[in-house]
């Protein structure tokens, strides 16, 4: 099978449930942690779902995921069945250079696509997403494949994730549980209290802060804090399709907007989709060559991920970014997915080609943003004060 | 005074009537007994060993618990009783073994 017929989602995931059969993830967390009463005092938990088993997974260990659970006992609690983790053992992805990072990022889903250079740099920048801290947002016509890479890629390492319309509840559980990138869709039309937590959330990530302290829950209520160490945002969003659908400048205010590095992602339409690459059911099992594949592409990802192995391949590779930016936080943004683009490029000819590229899809929104009536005035200044 | 075990409470409709109404909190079996206070405001209560007691309803005299054996999702029976003092005898409290073992040594996959 070509590594192009790996990346079906159907897939990876039949990839996953072999690879991660014991290994239990970040992503795996699936509801608010909880407090089980033990004789007279209280246990706590985060609940866990794998292969349609529901876990317990004491709470001391959240921060250890990925573990494989060797042992686990029965129990249950408000009439639900559990087992509750007992043995486990700390465990990471083998680092190996199976691939060079150019060969890694033209390999991973690579499909026919309208704007092929663009969704070169898009993969770039999920990857930096992954390995540095960057807040992106990113706007296009459906069907462009703004989150497929972020999909694969939390199906690969098992934390990060796309959430949509996200809650506040579910924001912080998946930050809470360690998730790298947090992808999230459907941003508009959010319950107030829910858009007041993403504003704050957004004004704590975009100024790469290490805590997000969500402090507009109900009065009498003590802030939430939330570590946001080494996480990045991806924001996804479509352009309107009407007058009444809004984009991120619709929602929210200046402040947050200058925070989240925006992005067009030009080709296709609401009627054509950009990648042209047409996936059908999949019937044929992986077989051990296609899992060693995946493997090596998953094993190259995480050697790519440590920032030593990073500046050993960028000796020689110094070329001078060819744009700055006066928005501090976005040149920072900026910056970091050119560092991967040095890394990603042959010659200092293919990387000032692909820089510029990137630069023209912020370029772009921009112009977008410029010459577009914005509709609806930003309506969380009474609310942010 | 024996605990009314597991078996008295659920074969028996009444647990000697001429005892007084006891508003109860908690429930917990240990080696077949019951020795804790029964909920009086809903929930459920792990009794560790495969089975939990739901709280169903009370009136001024009866109790309502349901014993259910989880993994099978079955309730195996509803039983009322009298609310007595013999099932709020509790002077203990009884622990789960809530520990884990976590290996640290991070091995490759």
């Amino acid at each position: 099978m070509s590594i192009k017929d790996l990346f079906h989602y159907d897939r990876i995931r039949e990839f996953y449930q072999e690879y991660y059969k014991d290994v239990f993830l970040p992503n795996e967390v699936n509801g608010e942690e909880m407090g089980i009463i033990n004789g007279d005092e209280l246990t706590f938990f985060y609940p866990m779902k794998k292969n349609k088993i529901n876990y317990l997974l004491p709470s001391k260990l959240i921060d250890e995921l990925p573990v494989v659970v060797n042992d686990t006992t029965k129990t249950s609690f408000r009439s639900k069945a559990y087992h509750r983790i007992t043995d486990v053992d700390s465990v990471k992805i083998k680092s190996e250079r199976k691939m060079s990072y150019h060969d890694f990022i033209i390999n991973w889903m690579d499909y026919e696509h309208e704007q092929p250079d663009l969704f070169i740099i898009w993969k770039i920048i999920t990857d930096t997403a992954y390995s540095d801290r960057i807040n992106i947002r990113a706007m296009s016509f459906p069907g462009w494949l703004k989150d497929s890479p972020l999909s694969i890629l939390g199906q690969l390492r098992g934390d990060c994730i796309a959430i949509n319309k996200p809650s506040y509840a579910k924001l912080k559980r998946e930050i809470t549980v360690g998730n790298k990138i947090l992808g999230l869709n459907e941003i508009q039309e959010l319950e107030s209290k829910d858009y007041r937590a993403l504003a704050k959330y957004y004004e704590d990530t975009g100024d790469f802060k290490p805590i997000f302290i969500n402090d507009t829950i109900s009065k009498g209520e003590t802030g939430d804090r939330v570590d946001l160490y080494n996480h990045s945002s991806m924001t996804f969003y479509n352009f309107p399709k009407s007058d009444k659908e809004q984009i991120f400048e619709d929602v929210f205010d200046p402040k947050i907007m200058s925070r989240i590095f925006p992005l067009l992602l030009t080709g296709g339409s609401h009627d054509v989709t950009a990648c042209k690459h047409k996936w059908g059911l999949v019937t044929d099992k992986l077989d051990e060559d296609d899992m060693n594949k995946i493997l090596n592409f998953l094993r190259t990802h995480k050697f790519y991920e440590d920032h030593d192995n990073v500046a050993v391949e960028l000796i020689g590779k110094d070329w001078p970014l060819n744009h700055t930016f006066k928005n501090t936080r976005w040149h920072r943004n900026y910056e970091a997915i050119c560092k991967r683009i040095r890394l990603f490029a042959r010659s200092q000819v293919e990387y000032n080609k692909y820089e510029e590229i990137l630069y023209q899809a912020h370029v772009q929104y921009m112009d977008y943003v410029h010459n577009r009536v914005i509709l609806t005035p930003p309506i969380q200044e009474e609310l942010m004060g | 005074m024996a605990l009314p075990t597991i078996n008295d409470i659920m074969n028996t409709q009444q647990i000697n009537k001429s005892q007084g109404i006891v508003i109860a909190e908690k429930i917990n079996i240990f080696k077949g007994q019951l020795f804790g206070h029964i909920s009086n405001g809903g929930g459920e209560l792990n009794l560790g060993n495969g089975k939990s007691i739901r709280f169903i309803s009370t009136n001024d005299k009866f109790i309502t618990l349901q014993l259910i054996e989880y993994g099978i999702g079955a309730i195996i029976k509803n039983q009322s009783w009298v609310k007595s003092k013999k099932v709020i005898i509790k002077k203990e409290k009884v622990k789960d073994d809530m520990s884990f073992k976590h290996n640290k040594k991070v091995r490759e996959i």
